[in-house]
């Protein structure tokens, strides 16, 4: 008699468990379709990127190449945060036509420095393994995701962590890269510091003399 | 008793239906947003006619059963207009970052350099051989040697450091790498002929992670001491340098006589690997403002990320 009061009340707490379970994990993950979405944004965007440095079109006139290129960096990247990451608290230093100066030069180094990379590079061989897709925790106006991604080429592999973020309305944007662990803003950041008596004025020149050169 | 077991799968078909809708609404959401958030924000800058191509898009997606999954996806939209009236400052958005990003850089500022000038001459010194000797005979090596090969060396000496891979996941209680290494080195060593070919990785789908002394001593909570910039080897820290003089112990390739034929096993080996990364230390200095400082920060990150693994 007790076994039976009890069966029905078994069977629903077991029936109801993957719900529990299922509302569980959505908690953990708040916005989890938001980061989804990054990921999917990361793999055109990368694609484009890629057919752009293989187009037979661009390959003969490597200037137009270069300035596609940027233009697709432009989209991708949110050159802003990462400019301010890579430059620290100075930044908060500048003036808002120094941030733009600065944001500006940064933006052509990163996009050069991967531009050089990839030119001239046997691009089909490239196979990128998207991995894991970890969000960060979320703050107020911005979501965070940390796509973690294997580059191989050849017997060459390599791990590239693409940090990702979405303010307000916009799309996601990639605001920092890890290669092999090593986050390119941090690494900035460090070079920067150790300047300490460089103005805002002398970081630009530095800046736009390295893009020029 | 037929009238309870009648309760019971009802129950249980309830529970697992509503499970399977979760599920279903989370996966619906996921295929929804993104194109909702995709779409272009000027000719359609209004909610209503957003509202009716994310309608339009999701009932092409979708057949009608669940309609009610595209009002769950109608969230997202009405919150995302709100936050378009409610701009933040600017000031609080750096903020947050600035102070996300302190807390990583005072960890690795921490590892300090007190032989500056003994290891920037070191890495001038690195710097001046890997431009005049180590880069254009590793040129020359890859222009003579086919690929293939090249990369069979690469995984003979990969496979010749099993013992340091082996001993150190073993001390960092990692039993199952530990098998894994073994199950590898063998398979490699035998079906792969010597190491030259990487059988399990490629057709066991079997995986290695590199494991040093260095990286042992670190798991033990050991910090880094020092930043240390050795000759030839490059950057390296007190304890990794340790680390290093421990492996060399248990490295095959040091027990080679005479110790001629250690050492051009060694240059061998050294040769082979740049031959694989031409172009990246050029690349890391090029796009850095203090090439000294970049190696260190990227060395100590980098090492970090390795013994979190």
């Amino acid at each position: 008699m007790v076994l039976k009061i009890f069966v029905p009340f078994l069977c629903l707490v077991l029936g109801f468990l993957p719900v529990s379970v299922g509302l569980a994990n959505d908690a953990d993950q708040p916005g989890i379709s938001f980061e989804i979405q990054a990921l999917d944004q990361l793999r055109l965007s990368v694609d484009e990127v890629l057919a752009t440095i293989q187009d037979p079109k661009f390959t003969q006139n490597p200037k137009e190449q270069e300035q596609i290129f940027y233009a697709r960096a432009m989209e991708l990247f949110d050159f802003k945060t990462f400019s301010m990451l890579s430059l620290g608290r100075k930044f908060r230093s500048f003036t808002n036509e120094q941030k733009e100066s600065f944001v500006y030069y940064f933006s052509k180094l990163i996009s050069q420095t991967y531009f050089t990379q990839l030119a001239g590079k046997d691009v089909q061989n490239i196979v990128i393994k998207y991995m894991e897709n970890t969000p960060l925790k979320p703050k107020k106006n911005m979501f965070r995701t940390d796509i973690s991604t294997q580059i191989a080429q050849g017997e060459k592999q390599i791990q590239v962590t693409y940090r990702m973020i979405k303010k307000k309305t916009q799309a996601w944007k990639i605001y920092d890269i890890k290669v092999a662990g090593v986050s390119m803003a941090a690494n900035y950041r460090e070079q920067y510091r150790q300047q300490i008596s460089q103005t805002p004025e002398a970081i630009i020149t530095e800046l736009r003399e390295k893009v020029e050169k | 008793m037929k009238k309870s077991v009648f309760v019971l799968v009802c129950l249980f078909i309830i529970g697992f239906s509503l499970k399977g809708s979760t599920g279903l609404a989370k996966e619906s959401l996921s295929k929804i947003t993104p194109i909702f958030n995709n779409m272009p924000n000027e000719g359609c800058g209004d909610s209503v006619s957003r509202h009716s191509i994310l309608l339009a898009r999701a009932a092409s997606q979708m057949d009608t059963g669940k309609i009610v999954l595209v009002i769950a996806a109608d969230k997202p939209l009405e919150t995302d207009m709100d936050q378009d009236h409610k701009v933040a400052g600017e000031d609080e958005f750096e903020e947050d970052l600035f102070d996300e990003y302190d807390d990583e850089a005072q960890a690795v500022q921490m590892v300090a350099d007190p032989l500056y000038y003994f290891n920037h001459a070191m890495y001038s010194f690195n710097d001046f051989l890997y431009f005049y000797a180590l880069k254009p005979v590793a040129q020359g090596y890859k222009f003579i040697v086919p690929s293939p090969v090249r990369s069979g060396v690469n995984n003979f000496f990969f496979n010749l450091l099993f013992p340091v891979r082996f001993i150190n996941t073993i001390f960092q209680g990692k039993l199952v790498a530990a098998s894994d290494e073994m199950g590898i080195f063998l398979t490699n060593s035998t079906v792969g002929i010597l190491g030259f070919n990487q059988f399990a990785q490629k057709h066991l789908n079997m995986k290695t992670t590199n494991e040093d002394l260095g990286q042992t001593l670190g798991s033990y909570a050991i910090g880094d001491g020092f930043y240390l910039v050795l000759p030839i080897l490059g950057p390296s820290t007190l304890r990794d340098a340790i680390g290093r003089a421990g492996d060399y112990f248990i490295t095959p390739v040091n027990y080679v006589e005479p110790w001629e034929l250690a050492l051009g096993v060694n240059i061998t080996d050294k040769i082979n690997r740049t031959s694989f990364r031409l172009g990246d230390y050029e690349a890391l200095k090029d796009a850095s403002l203090d090439p000294y400082v970049a190696i260190k920060n990227a060395y100590i990150q980098n090492r970090r990320s390795e013994i979190e693994k």
